[in-house]
């Protein structure tokens, strides 16, 4: 995708005193009509190149944009729109997320990672005009309560998370292992085999992961470390 | 090693099984030379019935037939042998004690072992088994069987051991060994636990040895009576030791069935996301069509016409885009193709890789989706040569009312009726299904296939006692552009309702 010029007719002002505004879009028809209908309210707007992250950052430290409006899933060429909020507010951008996402800590992450505000692609049209004039004239987009609801809710998930994930931090390598032998469904028996050791040390081995994960069975253990989104160790 | 392992681990169960027993009866013979026998007989009476006790609960873990059957044998065997010595001495005045005796032993052993019988015919997973019906029934018959006997007996009246009771000895030593032997040979194919048919042998001995005491009674009684001791033994003591593995083996067993449960979340999961995206897809594409009819609506007083045209033309192609967002027949339409050019290049990989095929598709036309009717049938194929491994599939396709009807059956155990109805369900899979890897998925996955193409996949019992899946789609009328699988397309012979091609294994 290029930089898209607009031909629609500015509104009112000369070129220099309009707010600059750049669209970080990869839905293509979004992006031309959001540019239209902003050049119609009297922003100077271009829509970034998406070819890879530092195409969208170089766009706007040359074209300088005082707002940026940013999606997040932006295709398999830059990812995840989360990485680049950082670098456009560094150049002095307010960032607005317009996204599809429902996925509620992602949008409490832009928000802590510095967006002005976070908004959903199904507002209707003219809220999302509305919000990008609101954050040109410094005005908020969320209520206070919507910020930090959203951001006790995310963090409430994460400490969860966290809380979950505690116990298998005091593993050790050798009890990773033989938790993750045990999560694809290996036997104790088969585990020794394939490690040349006897069927007693790796029981020993299993008994201290169940101490450690507190619970009185292999198939608890499992299902705490898949609960937990526990990630095994790569080992042959 | 644990103590406990070395103990359970073989030599040292066998010598305490045999060793004990000995002793026992040893033990016995001092102190009641006269009613040994009789003192045996109660003793391992009571040390069979917590076997058949032991084997029950080792079927309520593993669910194999084969331990309900053999808890059930020794259970009946153990609650009838503990009351025969009673039997005699409850007898009223002026009946012959030794003629009644060896008759309800042989009443009892001849019930028991129908029961065996019975088992060893079982398949080994039944789900409709109750082993308290089969307790009861066989208590029922030792009852009959003794009735019998005895207004026999009563006809014969004369002296000496009748004829009769010798018969009925001989038959029941001659079943006994039978039993053992088809126990052992079961168990060497890994079919049985192994102790059984060494307990049965070694009650066929004891049934020969009481056959010794018309002669001599004394030393032979004690003999036998310990052999029936030592085949007490033997018997508690496998029973415990199965038990024990049993209830090891059972986290394991869990822990697989869990690591199945969590592929399969997986694949839905993998399902769920795709979907997931394809929302996200038409959310987008909803927006920007609001966004850009909102644009053209409240600022078409400030664009130009070249600006208005365009954006006109880019919101009626992304219309069309959500259009194939939203019904994908669009994308994957639904064509004319012959059942037998599609089925020959499945036939010949399955064939390939096992299966024998029997195919008689004749000239069948369907409407729908070859690649995915492909893929149902090619998952049916599969599914037989897992549950049922080297039986004959047979496809067979016919018209009927205006329907593609595909027959896939095979030979091999089926699917009880009960269970037909939920194997379409997402993540069922049959009793029988136990210990053959796979998700459970396939047959959810095809119906649904089937259905979005108007068809539909149903299961009913096959003619040979097999499963028989009838996959069914609308006919085609006359075809005029016939799918065809360019890249391997196999000859066929002239295709005519009676062809049939028998494709064995291994000649394609």
């Amino acid at each position: 995708m290029t930089l898209v010029s607009c031909d629609a007719v500015p509104a009112s002002d000369a070129g220099g005193s309009r707010m600059g505004v750049l669209l970080v879009e990869d839905h293509q028809l979004l992006a031309q009509s959001l540019s239209f209908a902003l050049t119609a309210e009297g922003f100077r707007v271009d829509v970034a190149p998406l070819e890879n992250p530092v195409s969208v950052a170089e766009a706007a430290g040359r074209l300088k944009p005082q707002i940026v409006l940013l999606d997040l899933d932006l295709g398999a060429a830059i990812g995840d729109g989360r990485d680049l909020i950082g670098v456009l507010g560094d150049g002095g951008a307010r960032v607005l997320v317009v996204s599809g996402t429902e996925d509620r800590s992602r949008l409490a992450d832009c928000l802590e990672l510095g967006a002005v505000g976070v908004l959903s692609k199904s507002v209707p049209f003219e809220r999302l005009v509305q919000a990008v004039i609101d954050v040109a004239a410094d005005h908020s987009v969320m209520t206070d309560f919507e910020r930090s609801s959203l951001l006790a809710q995310a963090r409430s998930a994460r400490n969860a998370q966290r809380d979950l994930a505690a116990p298998f931090q005091e593993l050790t390598a050798r009890e990773r292992q033989v938790l993750a032998a045990l999560m694809e469904g290996k036997s104790c028996e088969t585990i020794a085999d394939s490690w040349f050791v006897s069927s007693a040390t790796v029981r020993t081995q299993i008994r201290a992961v169940l101490t450690k994960l507190e619970v009185g069975s292999q198939l608890a253990a499992v299902s705490l470390a898949f609960r937990a989104g526990w990630n095994a160790p790569s080992f042959n | 090693m644990p103590l406990h392992y070395l103990l359970l681990s073989g030599n040292a169960v066998a010598a305490t099984a045999v060793g004990l027993p000995m002793l026992a009866a040893y033990l016995l013979h001092q102190a009641l030379p006269i009613q040994l026998f009789r003192s045996t007989q109660v003793l391992a009476g009571c040390l069979f019935a917590c076997t058949g006790v032991l084997s029950l609960v080792r079927w309520r873990l593993v669910g194999h037939a084969e331990a309900a059957y053999v808890g059930c044998v020794f259970l009946a065997f153990g609650l009838l042998t503990v009351p025969l010595p009673l039997v005699a001495a409850l007898l009223p005045d002026g009946t012959r004690a030794d003629l009644v005796a060896p008759l309800a032993s042989g009443a009892v052993s001849l019930s028991v072992l129908m029961l065996a019988a019975h088992g060893l015919r079982s398949s080994r997973v039944d789900s409709g088994l109750r082993p308290t019906r089969q307790l009861l029934m066989t208590l029922g018959l030792a009852a009959a069987l003794y009735a019998v006997f005895v207004s026999v007996l009563i006809s014969f009246r004369s002296g000496g051991q009748t004829p009769e009771v010798l018969t009925v000895e001989t038959i029941v030593a001659l079943g006994w060994l039978a039993a053992g032997v088809i126990c052992c040979e079961r168990s060497r194919r890994g079919l049985m636990t192994p102790w059984v048919g060494f307990a049965l042998v070694l009650m066929s001995g004891q049934e020969m040895l009481r056959f010794m005491t018309v002669l001599v009674p004394t030393p032979w009684m004690f003999a036998a009576g310990t052999l029936l001791l030592v085949a007490a033994g033997v018997s508690i003591a496998g029973s415990g030791s199965d038990l024990h593995f049993a209830l090891r083996d059972k986290d394991s067993r869990l822990l697989s069935l869990s690591v199945d449960l969590r592929a399969s979340e997986s694949r839905i999961e993998g399902d769920r996301e795709r979907r997931e995206e394809q929302l996200h897809d038409v959310r987008s594409a909803l927006a920007a069509i609001r966004c850009a009819n909102g644009t053209l609506h409240k600022y078409a007083a400030r664009l130009d016409e070249r600006t208005k045209a365009t954006l006109d033309d880019a919101l009626t192609k992304e219309l069309s885009r959500l259009e194939g967002l939203v019904d994908p027949t669009l994308i994957n339409p639904l064509v004319d193709f012959r059942l037998a050019e599609l089925l020959a290049p499945i036939v010949a990989t399955e064939t390939n890789q096992g299966s024998e095929i029997l195919l008689q598709v004749g000239d069948v036309s369907a409407h729908g989706r070859p690649f995915d009717t492909a893929a149902v049938i090619q998952n049916l194929i599969v599914n037989a040569r897992r549950y049922a491994p080297g039986s004959v599939v047979s496809i067979h396709a016919s018209r009927v009312d205006g329907r593609a009807v595909l027959q896939v059956e095979d030979s091999g155990p089926g699917i009880p009726e009960r269970e037909r109805a939920s194997v379409f369900e997402r993540g069922v899979r049959g009793s029988s299904s136990a210990g053959v890897p796979g998700t459970g998925l396939g047959l959810f996955v095809s119906s649904r296939l089937m259905a979005e193409q108007r068809g539909s996949l149903k299961l009913r019992a096959g003619a040979a006692g097999g499963a028989c899946f009838v996959v069914d789609l609308p006919a085609a009328e006359l075809p005029e552009e016939p799918f065809t699988n360019e890249s391997s397309v196999i000859e066929m012979p002239d295709a005519t309702p009676e062809t049939s091609i028998a494709v064995a294994a291994g000649r394609v």
